[in-house]
Protein backbone atom coordinates (compact mmCIF):
# COMPACT_ATOMS: atom_id res chain seq x y z
CA UNK A 1 0.00 0.00 0.00
CA UNK A 2 3.11 1.95 0.84
CA UNK A 3 4.21 2.68 -2.69
CA UNK A 4 0.48 3.28 -4.29
CA UNK A 5 -0.17 6.93 -4.80
CA UNK A 6 -4.09 6.11 -4.92
CA UNK A 7 -5.35 2.45 -2.92
CA UNK A 8 -8.80 1.74 -2.02
CA UNK A 9 -9.92 -1.03 -0.11
CA UNK A 10 -13.91 -2.49 -0.71
CA UNK A 11 -14.89 0.89 -0.86
CA UNK A 12 -18.92 0.92 -1.79
CA UNK A 13 -21.44 3.78 -1.18
CA UNK A 14 -24.76 3.64 -0.59
CA UNK A 15 -27.53 6.32 -1.51
CA UNK A 16 -30.64 5.30 0.38
CA UNK A 17 -31.73 2.62 -1.38
CA UNK A 18 -28.70 2.33 -4.22
CA UNK A 19 -25.52 0.92 -4.33
CA UNK A 20 -23.91 3.50 -6.62
CA UNK A 21 -20.12 2.23 -5.83
CA UNK A 22 -19.39 -1.75 -4.57
CA UNK A 23 -16.38 -2.85 -3.13
CA UNK A 24 -14.07 -1.32 -4.99
CA UNK A 25 -10.44 -1.70 -4.72
CA UNK A 26 -8.47 0.70 -6.79
CA UNK A 27 -3.94 0.34 -7.14
CA UNK A 28 -2.61 3.44 -8.79
CA UNK A 29 1.08 3.03 -9.09
CA UNK A 30 3.41 6.16 -9.49
CA UNK A 31 3.47 8.01 -12.58
CA UNK A 32 1.52 6.30 -13.94
CA UNK A 33 -2.05 7.47 -15.98
CA UNK A 34 -4.60 5.52 -14.77
CA UNK A 35 -7.90 5.68 -16.54
CA UNK A 36 -10.62 5.18 -14.42
CA UNK A 37 -13.23 3.48 -17.68
CA UNK A 38 -17.19 3.18 -17.43
CA UNK A 39 -20.06 3.73 -19.03
CA UNK A 40 -22.36 6.96 -17.66
CA UNK A 41 -23.82 6.20 -14.61
CA UNK A 42 -21.12 3.29 -13.53
CA UNK A 43 -20.02 5.23 -10.47
CA UNK A 44 -17.05 6.92 -11.40
CA UNK A 45 -18.00 10.57 -10.41
CA UNK A 46 -18.86 9.15 -7.04
CA UNK A 47 -15.38 6.92 -6.40
CA UNK A 48 -14.05 10.73 -7.36
CA UNK A 49 -15.91 12.43 -5.10
CA UNK A 50 -14.69 9.61 -2.14
CA UNK A 51 -11.16 10.07 -3.37
CA UNK A 52 -11.59 13.81 -2.88
CA UNK A 53 -13.29 13.72 0.34
CA UNK A 54 -16.18 15.07 -0.82
CA UNK A 55 -18.33 12.04 -0.34
CA UNK A 56 -17.83 9.69 2.52
CA UNK A 57 -17.94 6.03 1.72
CA UNK A 58 -20.25 3.84 3.52
CA UNK A 59 -17.66 1.26 4.05
CA UNK A 60 -14.21 0.59 2.96
CA UNK A 61 -10.69 2.24 3.23
CA UNK A 62 -9.08 4.73 0.78
CA UNK A 63 -5.97 6.17 1.29
CA UNK A 64 -3.60 8.06 -0.67
CA UNK A 65 0.03 8.14 -0.87
CA UNK A 66 -0.11 5.42 2.10
CA UNK A 67 -2.20 8.16 4.01
CA UNK A 68 -5.48 7.51 5.45
CA UNK A 69 -7.80 9.94 3.92
CA UNK A 70 -10.46 10.47 6.47
CA UNK A 71 -6.72 10.92 9.05
CA UNK A 72 -4.89 13.16 7.01
CA UNK A 73 -7.08 15.04 4.67
CA UNK A 74 -5.47 18.13 4.54
CA UNK A 75 -2.16 16.85 4.07
CA UNK A 76 -3.80 14.47 1.19
CA UNK A 77 -5.85 17.32 -0.66
CA UNK A 78 -2.19 19.73 -0.64
CA UNK A 79 -0.52 17.15 -2.59
CA UNK A 80 -3.84 16.00 -5.24
CA UNK A 81 -5.02 18.19 -7.41
CA UNK A 82 -8.40 17.67 -9.06
CA UNK A 83 -10.59 18.80 -11.90
CA UNK A 84 -14.05 17.27 -11.40
CA UNK A 85 -16.08 17.70 -14.34
CA UNK A 86 -16.81 21.10 -15.03
CA UNK A 87 -14.05 23.73 -14.13
CA UNK A 88 -14.66 25.52 -11.08
CA UNK A 89 -13.55 29.44 -11.96
CA UNK A 90 -14.98 32.41 -11.08
CA UNK A 91 -16.27 34.31 -13.76
CA UNK A 92 -16.03 37.66 -12.89
CA UNK A 93 -12.94 37.20 -11.74
CA UNK A 94 -9.03 37.14 -14.18
CA UNK A 95 -7.31 33.96 -14.79
CA UNK A 96 -4.93 34.98 -12.50
CA UNK A 97 -6.94 36.12 -9.74
CA UNK A 98 -8.67 32.83 -10.25
CA UNK A 99 -5.17 30.83 -10.07
CA UNK A 100 -4.53 33.28 -6.35
CA UNK A 101 -7.49 32.16 -4.37
CA UNK A 102 -6.29 28.11 -4.62
CA UNK A 103 -2.57 29.56 -4.43
CA UNK A 104 -3.14 31.04 -0.68
CA UNK A 105 -4.63 28.01 0.02
CA UNK A 106 -2.01 26.16 -0.90
CA UNK A 107 0.52 28.77 0.54
CA UNK A 108 2.02 28.63 -2.77
CA UNK A 109 4.40 30.77 -3.73
CA UNK A 110 2.76 33.69 -6.35
CA UNK A 111 5.49 32.31 -8.93
CA UNK A 112 3.53 29.50 -9.36
CA UNK A 113 0.64 31.14 -10.99
CA UNK A 114 3.45 32.22 -14.34
CA UNK A 115 4.75 28.61 -13.93
CA UNK A 116 0.70 26.77 -14.49
CA UNK A 117 -0.71 29.44 -16.80
CA UNK A 118 2.47 28.00 -19.10
CA UNK A 119 2.00 24.78 -18.61
CA UNK A 120 -1.70 24.91 -19.43
CA UNK A 121 -0.97 27.34 -22.82
CA UNK A 122 -2.87 30.23 -20.91
CA UNK A 123 0.39 32.76 -19.79
CA UNK A 124 -1.27 34.95 -23.01
CA UNK A 125 -4.83 35.42 -20.64
CA UNK A 126 -3.68 35.60 -17.44
CA UNK A 127 -5.15 39.09 -16.59
CA UNK A 128 -8.57 37.88 -18.97
CA UNK A 129 -11.24 37.92 -17.09
CA UNK A 130 -12.61 34.46 -17.91
CA UNK A 131 -16.10 35.44 -18.61
CA UNK A 132 -14.75 35.75 -22.02
CA UNK A 133 -12.97 32.65 -22.05
CA UNK A 134 -14.00 29.43 -24.02
CA UNK A 135 -14.86 26.63 -22.37
CA UNK A 136 -11.61 25.10 -23.91
CA UNK A 137 -9.55 27.76 -22.59
CA UNK A 138 -11.46 27.41 -18.73
CA UNK A 139 -11.01 23.84 -18.84
CA UNK A 140 -7.73 24.22 -19.09
CA UNK A 141 -7.54 26.95 -16.12
CA UNK A 142 -8.88 24.07 -14.41
CA UNK A 143 -5.97 22.03 -14.52
CA UNK A 144 -3.88 24.84 -14.18
CA UNK A 145 -5.90 25.39 -10.88
CA UNK A 146 -5.35 21.41 -10.21
CA UNK A 147 -1.85 21.77 -10.74
CA UNK A 148 -0.69 24.80 -8.27
CA UNK A 149 1.65 24.11 -5.06
CA UNK A 150 3.11 20.60 -5.27
CA UNK A 151 0.84 18.51 -6.63
CA UNK A 152 2.02 14.81 -6.74
CA UNK A 153 -1.09 13.33 -8.15
CA UNK A 154 -4.05 14.98 -10.01
CA UNK A 155 -7.42 13.46 -9.98
CA UNK A 156 -9.26 14.45 -13.39
CA UNK A 157 -12.75 13.43 -13.64
CA UNK A 158 -13.65 13.59 -17.42
CA UNK A 159 -11.55 16.38 -18.00
CA UNK A 160 -12.11 16.58 -21.86
CA UNK A 161 -16.41 16.57 -21.39
CA UNK A 162 -17.32 19.77 -23.49
CA UNK A 163 -14.42 20.18 -25.49
CA UNK A 164 -14.11 20.50 -29.21
CA UNK A 165 -11.89 18.38 -30.66
CA UNK A 166 -8.82 21.01 -30.74
CA UNK A 167 -9.59 21.57 -27.29
CA UNK A 168 -10.07 17.65 -26.64
CA UNK A 169 -6.67 16.99 -28.42
CA UNK A 170 -5.00 19.99 -26.42
CA UNK A 171 -6.53 18.85 -22.91
CA UNK A 172 -5.09 15.14 -23.97
CA UNK A 173 -1.83 16.18 -24.35
CA UNK A 174 -1.01 18.51 -21.07
CA UNK A 175 -2.07 15.33 -19.60
CA UNK A 176 -0.05 12.93 -21.17
CA UNK A 177 3.10 14.72 -20.64
CA UNK A 178 2.17 15.53 -16.67
CA UNK A 179 3.94 12.60 -15.31
CA UNK A 180 6.85 13.14 -17.86
CA UNK A 181 7.77 16.46 -17.49
CA UNK A 182 6.21 17.20 -13.95
CA UNK A 183 6.62 14.07 -12.08
CA UNK A 184 2.66 13.78 -11.21
CA UNK A 185 0.39 10.63 -11.47
CA UNK A 186 -2.75 10.93 -12.95
CA UNK A 187 -6.21 9.70 -12.34
CA UNK A 188 -8.53 10.57 -14.72
CA UNK A 189 -12.36 8.86 -15.28
CA UNK A 190 -13.75 8.65 -19.17
CA UNK A 191 -16.40 6.92 -20.54
CA UNK A 192 -14.58 7.64 -24.28
CA UNK A 193 -12.21 4.38 -24.75
CA UNK A 194 -10.13 6.13 -27.55
CA UNK A 195 -9.25 8.70 -25.14
CA UNK A 196 -7.78 6.05 -22.89
CA UNK A 197 -6.07 4.09 -25.35
CA UNK A 198 -4.67 7.32 -26.14
CA UNK A 199 -3.57 8.58 -22.98
CA UNK A 200 -3.25 5.82 -20.01
CA UNK A 201 -0.98 3.13 -19.08
CA UNK A 202 -3.06 1.60 -16.57
CA UNK A 203 -6.64 0.92 -16.82
CA UNK A 204 -9.76 0.13 -14.65
CA UNK A 205 -12.84 -0.64 -16.04
CA UNK A 206 -15.99 0.19 -13.50
CA UNK A 207 -19.51 -1.23 -14.30
CA UNK A 208 -22.72 -0.80 -12.03
CA UNK A 209 -20.50 0.19 -9.38
CA UNK A 210 -18.06 -2.90 -9.84
CA UNK A 211 -14.51 -2.69 -10.47
CA UNK A 212 -14.51 -5.25 -13.38
CA UNK A 213 -11.40 -5.01 -14.81
CA UNK A 214 -8.15 -3.45 -13.22
CA UNK A 215 -4.34 -3.84 -14.97
CA UNK A 216 -2.62 -1.99 -17.52
CA UNK A 217 -3.48 -1.48 -21.02
CA UNK A 218 -1.19 -4.40 -21.93
CA UNK A 219 -3.66 -6.73 -19.75
CA UNK A 220 -6.61 -5.37 -21.63
CA UNK A 221 -4.96 -5.82 -25.06
CA UNK A 222 -4.37 -9.39 -24.20
CA UNK A 223 -8.12 -10.00 -24.16
CA UNK A 224 -8.37 -9.50 -27.65
CA UNK A 225 -9.25 -12.70 -29.26
CA UNK A 226 -10.77 -13.06 -32.87
CA UNK A 227 -14.34 -13.22 -33.23
CA UNK A 228 -16.91 -14.02 -35.75
CA UNK A 229 -18.72 -10.22 -37.09
CA UNK A 230 -22.13 -11.02 -38.49
CA UNK A 231 -24.22 -8.05 -39.88
CA UNK A 232 -27.83 -9.13 -39.81
CA UNK A 233 -30.89 -7.30 -40.83
CA UNK A 234 -32.89 -8.67 -37.77
CA UNK A 235 -30.11 -9.16 -34.17
CA UNK A 236 -32.77 -10.12 -31.72
CA UNK A 237 -34.25 -12.65 -34.00
CA UNK A 238 -30.95 -13.73 -35.29
CA UNK A 239 -29.45 -13.99 -31.24
CA UNK A 240 -32.22 -16.37 -30.49
CA UNK A 241 -31.97 -18.65 -33.53
CA UNK A 242 -28.15 -18.93 -33.11
CA UNK A 243 -28.64 -19.20 -28.85
CA UNK A 244 -31.42 -22.54 -30.05
CA UNK A 245 -28.62 -23.89 -32.34
CA UNK A 246 -25.95 -23.70 -28.98
CA UNK A 247 -24.07 -20.36 -30.52
CA UNK A 248 -23.38 -17.80 -27.56
CA UNK A 249 -23.35 -14.13 -29.24
CA UNK A 250 -24.06 -10.90 -28.29
CA UNK A 251 -25.20 -7.94 -30.34
CA UNK A 252 -22.40 -5.05 -29.86
CA UNK A 253 -21.78 -1.74 -31.93
CA UNK A 254 -24.65 -3.20 -34.67
CA UNK A 255 -22.75 -6.41 -34.94
CA UNK A 256 -23.70 -9.98 -33.47
CA UNK A 257 -20.13 -11.20 -32.00
CA UNK A 258 -19.63 -14.76 -31.49
CA UNK A 259 -16.01 -16.04 -30.44
CA UNK A 260 -17.35 -19.61 -32.36
CA UNK A 261 -14.98 -18.45 -35.24
CA UNK A 262 -14.54 -22.37 -36.57
CA UNK A 263 -18.97 -22.21 -37.11
CA UNK A 264 -18.99 -19.13 -39.90
CA UNK A 265 -19.90 -21.36 -42.66
CA UNK A 266 -22.69 -22.98 -40.42
CA UNK A 267 -23.99 -19.79 -38.49
CA UNK A 268 -24.33 -18.03 -41.95
CA UNK A 269 -26.30 -21.02 -43.22
CA UNK A 270 -28.23 -21.13 -39.87
CA UNK A 271 -29.31 -17.30 -40.42
CA UNK A 272 -30.33 -17.84 -44.19
CA UNK A 273 -32.60 -20.51 -43.79
CA UNK A 274 -33.89 -18.67 -40.51
CA UNK A 275 -34.88 -16.29 -43.11
CA UNK A 276 -32.59 -13.64 -41.78
CA UNK A 277 -30.47 -11.69 -44.26
CA UNK A 278 -26.74 -11.86 -43.69
CA UNK A 279 -24.96 -8.60 -44.68
CA UNK A 280 -21.65 -8.93 -43.51
CA UNK A 281 -19.45 -11.62 -42.59
CA UNK A 282 -16.03 -11.92 -41.27
CA UNK A 283 -13.71 -12.67 -38.80
CA UNK A 284 -11.98 -10.05 -36.96
CA UNK A 285 -9.97 -9.46 -33.35
CA UNK A 286 -12.07 -7.90 -30.64
CA UNK A 287 -11.98 -4.12 -30.49
CA UNK A 288 -10.79 -2.77 -26.95
CA UNK A 289 -14.15 -1.45 -27.56
CA UNK A 290 -16.07 -4.10 -27.45
CA UNK A 291 -13.45 -6.28 -25.11
CA UNK A 292 -15.10 -2.75 -22.74
CA UNK A 293 -18.92 -2.97 -23.95
CA UNK A 294 -18.36 -6.89 -23.19
CA UNK A 295 -17.36 -5.80 -19.87
CA UNK A 296 -20.00 -3.34 -19.12
CA UNK A 297 -22.40 -5.71 -20.65
CA UNK A 298 -23.58 -2.30 -22.68
CA UNK A 299 -25.11 -2.65 -26.15
CA UNK A 300 -24.49 -0.03 -28.43
CA UNK A 301 -26.64 -0.61 -31.48
CA UNK B 1 -5.32 30.38 12.27
CA UNK B 2 -2.93 30.82 9.46
CA UNK B 3 -5.25 28.63 7.08
CA UNK B 4 -8.63 30.38 8.69
CA UNK B 5 -7.12 33.93 7.77
CA UNK B 6 -5.92 32.56 4.07
CA UNK B 7 -9.07 31.25 3.30
CA UNK B 8 -10.89 34.60 4.78
CA UNK B 9 -8.30 36.72 2.37
CA UNK B 10 -9.39 34.36 -0.75
CA UNK B 11 -13.55 35.23 0.23
CA UNK B 12 -12.19 38.72 0.03
CA UNK B 13 -10.55 38.64 -2.92
CA UNK B 14 -13.68 36.84 -4.38
CA UNK B 15 -15.48 40.06 -3.85
CA UNK B 16 -13.89 42.03 -6.93
CA UNK B 17 -15.51 43.54 -9.35
CA UNK B 18 -19.12 41.33 -7.31
CA UNK B 19 -22.78 43.25 -6.77
CA UNK B 20 -22.47 41.99 -3.16
CA UNK B 21 -19.69 44.64 -2.65
CA UNK B 22 -21.28 47.21 -4.26
CA UNK B 23 -24.68 46.93 -2.27
CA UNK B 24 -22.73 47.89 0.72
CA UNK B 25 -22.68 50.66 -0.77
CA UNK B 26 -25.77 50.93 -2.63
CA UNK B 27 -28.24 50.14 0.16
CA UNK B 28 -27.25 52.43 2.89
CA UNK B 29 -26.87 55.07 -0.14
CA UNK B 30 -30.90 54.73 -0.49
CA UNK B 31 -31.79 55.42 2.85
CA UNK B 32 -29.38 58.16 2.86
CA UNK B 33 -31.15 59.41 -0.10
CA UNK B 34 -34.26 59.29 0.75
CA UNK B 35 -33.97 60.94 3.93
CA UNK B 36 -32.46 63.41 2.37
CA UNK B 37 -35.05 63.86 0.13
CA UNK B 38 -37.46 63.89 2.52
CA UNK B 39 -36.04 66.36 4.87
CA UNK B 40 -34.80 68.78 1.53
CA UNK B 41 -38.73 68.29 0.58
CA UNK B 42 -40.01 69.35 4.45
CA UNK B 43 -37.47 71.80 5.33
CA UNK B 44 -39.28 74.91 4.97
CA UNK B 45 -41.64 73.23 7.33
CA UNK B 46 -38.59 73.01 9.81
CA UNK B 47 -37.71 76.16 9.53
CA UNK B 48 -37.69 78.09 12.96
CA UNK B 49 -39.27 75.66 15.11
CA UNK B 50 -35.70 75.45 16.54
CA UNK B 51 -35.92 71.69 17.64
CA UNK B 52 -33.40 69.26 17.49
CA UNK B 53 -33.64 67.67 13.58
CA UNK B 54 -31.24 65.40 14.56
CA UNK B 55 -33.47 62.89 16.35
CA UNK B 56 -36.41 62.26 14.51
CA UNK B 57 -33.85 61.69 11.47
CA UNK B 58 -31.67 59.34 13.07
CA UNK B 59 -34.89 57.97 14.73
CA UNK B 60 -36.00 57.47 11.12
CA UNK B 61 -33.28 56.13 9.51
CA UNK B 62 -32.56 53.17 11.93
CA UNK B 63 -36.28 52.44 11.87
CA UNK B 64 -36.10 52.12 8.42
CA UNK B 65 -33.53 50.13 8.02
CA UNK B 66 -33.31 48.06 10.60
CA UNK B 67 -36.91 46.94 9.64
CA UNK B 68 -36.95 46.94 6.10
CA UNK B 69 -33.51 47.69 4.12
CA UNK B 70 -31.17 45.52 6.69
CA UNK B 71 -33.41 41.79 5.65
CA UNK B 72 -33.14 42.17 2.23
CA UNK B 73 -29.49 43.82 2.43
CA UNK B 74 -28.71 40.65 4.51
CA UNK B 75 -30.96 38.20 2.54
CA UNK B 76 -29.04 39.36 -0.75
CA UNK B 77 -25.75 39.25 0.40
CA UNK B 78 -25.64 35.63 1.65
CA UNK B 79 -27.41 34.90 -1.24
CA UNK B 80 -24.81 36.62 -3.61
CA UNK B 81 -22.25 35.29 -1.56
CA UNK B 82 -23.66 31.84 -1.96
CA UNK B 83 -23.96 31.95 -5.22
CA UNK B 84 -20.64 32.85 -6.24
CA UNK B 85 -20.27 29.09 -5.46
CA UNK B 86 -23.57 27.76 -6.55
CA UNK B 87 -23.19 29.02 -9.87
CA UNK B 88 -20.00 27.91 -11.19
CA UNK B 89 -20.44 24.25 -8.83
CA UNK B 90 -17.17 25.39 -7.48
CA UNK B 91 -18.21 23.72 -4.27
CA UNK B 92 -16.76 20.20 -5.67
CA UNK B 93 -12.89 22.16 -6.22
CA UNK B 94 -13.01 24.49 -3.49
CA UNK B 95 -13.92 21.60 -0.59
CA UNK B 96 -11.34 19.69 -2.41
CA UNK B 97 -8.75 22.61 -1.23
CA UNK B 98 -6.74 21.61 1.95
CA UNK B 99 -8.66 23.60 3.72
CA UNK B 100 -10.81 22.19 6.55
CA UNK B 101 -14.25 23.14 6.07
CA UNK B 102 -15.36 25.40 9.20
CA UNK B 103 -12.80 27.99 7.45
CA UNK B 104 -14.80 28.06 4.15
CA UNK B 105 -17.97 28.23 6.63
CA UNK B 106 -16.97 30.84 9.25
CA UNK B 107 -15.13 33.00 6.33
CA UNK B 108 -18.20 33.56 4.39
CA UNK B 109 -19.94 34.13 7.39
CA UNK B 110 -17.56 36.93 8.80
CA UNK B 111 -17.03 38.40 5.46
CA UNK B 112 -21.40 38.60 5.08
CA UNK B 113 -21.15 40.34 8.91
CA UNK B 114 -18.68 42.26 8.08
CA UNK B 115 -20.22 43.49 5.01
CA UNK B 116 -23.16 44.11 7.17
CA UNK B 117 -21.49 46.32 9.57
CA UNK B 118 -19.47 48.18 6.37
CA UNK B 119 -22.91 49.38 5.45
CA UNK B 120 -23.61 50.72 8.87
CA UNK B 121 -20.99 52.59 8.98
CA UNK B 122 -21.32 54.05 5.85
CA UNK B 123 -24.95 54.92 6.59
CA UNK B 124 -23.83 56.53 9.60
CA UNK B 125 -21.35 58.52 8.03
CA UNK B 126 -23.64 59.05 5.03
CA UNK B 127 -26.53 60.27 7.19
CA UNK B 128 -24.15 63.03 9.22
CA UNK B 129 -23.34 63.95 5.91
CA UNK B 130 -26.83 64.37 4.55
CA UNK B 131 -27.58 66.19 7.45
CA UNK B 132 -24.90 68.17 7.03
CA UNK B 133 -25.53 69.35 3.78
CA UNK B 134 -29.32 69.91 4.91
CA UNK B 135 -27.98 72.18 7.46
CA UNK B 136 -25.71 73.87 5.08
CA UNK B 137 -28.65 74.46 2.52
CA UNK B 138 -30.92 75.27 5.44
CA UNK B 139 -28.99 76.81 7.96
CA UNK B 140 -32.34 77.80 9.92
CA UNK B 141 -33.02 73.42 10.43
CA UNK B 142 -31.94 72.95 14.15
CA UNK B 143 -28.95 70.25 12.42
CA UNK B 144 -25.83 71.61 13.98
CA UNK B 145 -23.03 69.25 15.53
CA UNK B 146 -24.49 65.64 15.68
CA UNK B 147 -24.06 64.11 19.02
CA UNK B 148 -22.79 60.55 17.85
CA UNK B 149 -23.81 58.60 20.76
CA UNK B 150 -27.63 58.67 19.82
CA UNK B 151 -26.80 57.05 16.54
CA UNK B 152 -23.60 54.86 16.46
CA UNK B 153 -25.05 53.51 20.08
CA UNK B 154 -28.49 52.05 18.57
CA UNK B 155 -26.65 50.69 15.41
CA UNK B 156 -24.32 49.14 17.11
CA UNK B 157 -27.44 46.99 19.20
CA UNK B 158 -28.72 46.47 15.69
CA UNK B 159 -25.28 45.13 14.40
CA UNK B 160 -25.45 42.70 17.54
CA UNK B 161 -28.83 42.22 17.32
CA UNK B 162 -29.07 41.02 13.79
CA UNK B 163 -26.42 38.11 13.95
CA UNK B 164 -28.94 35.61 14.86
CA UNK B 165 -30.68 36.20 11.48
CA UNK B 166 -27.48 36.45 9.68
CA UNK B 167 -26.16 33.38 10.61
CA UNK B 168 -29.79 31.04 10.09
CA UNK B 169 -29.81 32.95 6.36
CA UNK B 170 -26.07 32.13 5.82
CA UNK B 171 -26.93 28.84 6.32
CA UNK B 172 -29.56 28.15 4.58
CA UNK B 173 -28.21 30.39 1.75
CA UNK B 174 -25.16 27.94 1.67
CA UNK B 175 -27.94 24.69 2.07
CA UNK B 176 -29.84 24.99 -0.82
CA UNK B 177 -27.95 25.99 -3.80
CA UNK B 178 -30.88 28.17 -5.53
CA UNK B 179 -31.52 31.73 -5.41
CA UNK B 180 -35.59 31.02 -5.49
CA UNK B 181 -34.51 29.16 -2.06
CA UNK B 182 -32.64 31.75 -0.51
CA UNK B 183 -34.37 34.55 -0.98
CA UNK B 184 -37.54 33.47 -0.83
CA UNK B 185 -36.74 32.15 2.93
CA UNK B 186 -35.43 36.05 3.23
CA UNK B 187 -38.31 37.88 2.26
CA UNK B 188 -40.74 35.47 4.09
CA UNK B 189 -38.69 35.95 7.33
CA UNK B 190 -38.61 39.58 6.76
CA UNK B 191 -42.50 39.99 6.51
CA UNK B 192 -43.26 38.24 9.55
CA UNK B 193 -40.40 39.62 10.99
CA UNK B 194 -42.50 43.01 10.37
CA UNK B 195 -45.80 41.61 11.37
CA UNK B 196 -44.37 40.15 14.42
CA UNK B 197 -42.25 43.33 15.67
CA UNK B 198 -45.99 44.07 16.73
CA UNK B 199 -46.83 41.15 18.64
CA UNK B 200 -45.76 40.81 22.78
CA UNK B 201 -45.30 37.22 22.46
CA UNK B 202 -43.38 36.22 19.33
CA UNK B 203 -41.46 39.69 18.66
CA UNK B 204 -39.19 39.91 21.60
CA UNK B 205 -37.73 36.52 20.24
CA UNK B 206 -38.56 36.37 16.54
CA UNK B 207 -34.58 36.71 15.00
CA UNK B 208 -35.99 39.38 12.12
CA UNK B 209 -37.63 41.43 14.46
CA UNK B 210 -34.89 41.19 17.28
CA UNK B 211 -32.82 43.98 15.50
CA UNK B 212 -35.87 46.36 15.82
CA UNK B 213 -36.50 45.52 19.05
CA UNK B 214 -33.27 46.10 20.15
CA UNK B 215 -33.49 49.67 19.41
CA UNK B 216 -37.33 50.08 20.83
CA UNK B 217 -37.21 51.88 24.23
CA UNK B 218 -38.32 49.92 26.92
CA UNK B 219 -38.87 46.87 24.68
CA UNK B 220 -39.87 43.82 26.34
CA UNK B 221 -37.77 40.57 26.11
CA UNK B 222 -34.63 41.30 28.02
CA UNK B 223 -31.43 42.12 26.84
CA UNK B 224 -31.82 41.67 22.81
CA UNK B 225 -28.21 41.94 21.55
CA UNK B 226 -27.18 39.38 24.23
CA UNK B 227 -30.09 36.55 23.12
CA UNK B 228 -29.28 37.37 19.44
CA UNK B 229 -25.12 36.92 19.93
CA UNK B 230 -25.81 33.96 22.37
CA UNK B 231 -28.30 32.52 19.44
CA UNK B 232 -26.05 33.50 16.78
CA UNK B 233 -23.44 31.39 18.38
CA UNK B 234 -25.53 28.32 19.18
CA UNK B 235 -27.01 29.05 15.39
CA UNK B 236 -23.75 29.50 13.88
CA UNK B 237 -22.06 26.13 15.79
CA UNK B 238 -24.72 23.44 14.29
CA UNK B 239 -24.73 25.21 10.64
CA UNK B 240 -20.76 24.75 10.49
CA UNK B 241 -21.23 21.43 12.04
CA UNK B 242 -24.31 20.48 9.53
CA UNK B 243 -21.57 22.31 6.80
CA UNK B 244 -18.68 20.01 7.95
CA UNK B 245 -20.59 16.80 7.41
CA UNK B 246 -22.46 17.79 4.91
CA UNK B 247 -21.73 15.27 1.52
CA UNK B 248 -21.10 16.96 -1.55
CA UNK B 249 -22.40 15.13 -4.57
Amino acid sequence: MQDLVISTDAVTKQFKSKTAVRDVSLRVQPGSVYAFLGPNGAGKSTTIRMLLGLLRPTSGEIALFGLDLRQHRGSILSRTGSLVETPSVYEHLSARENLEIPRRILDAPRSDIDRVLAIAGLAHAGNQLVRTFSLGMKQRLGLAQALLGKREALILDEPTNGLDPAGIQEMRTLIRDLPVEHGVTVFLSSHLLAEIEQLATHVGVLSQGELVFQGTIADLERRRQSCLRIGVSEPALAIGLLERRGWDSRLINGFLISTDTGAAAAINRTLLEGGIDVHHLSVDAVSLEEIFLEMTHAEVC
Amino acid sequence: MRMFLRVLSTECLKLKRTLALWMVLVAPLVIILLQFAVGYKRAPSFTGDGKDAWAPMVRQTVEIWTLLMMPMFVTLETSLLAGLENTGRNWKSLLALPAPRWTVYVSKLVVTIAMLWSAHAILIAGTIGSGTLLHTLYPSINLGRMPLAPFVIPMAKVSLAALLGVVIQHWVSLRWQSYPAAMGFGICAMILGVFSVQSAEFGPWFPWSLPIHAVIANAKGGDHTVLASVGALIAGGVGCWEFVKREIG
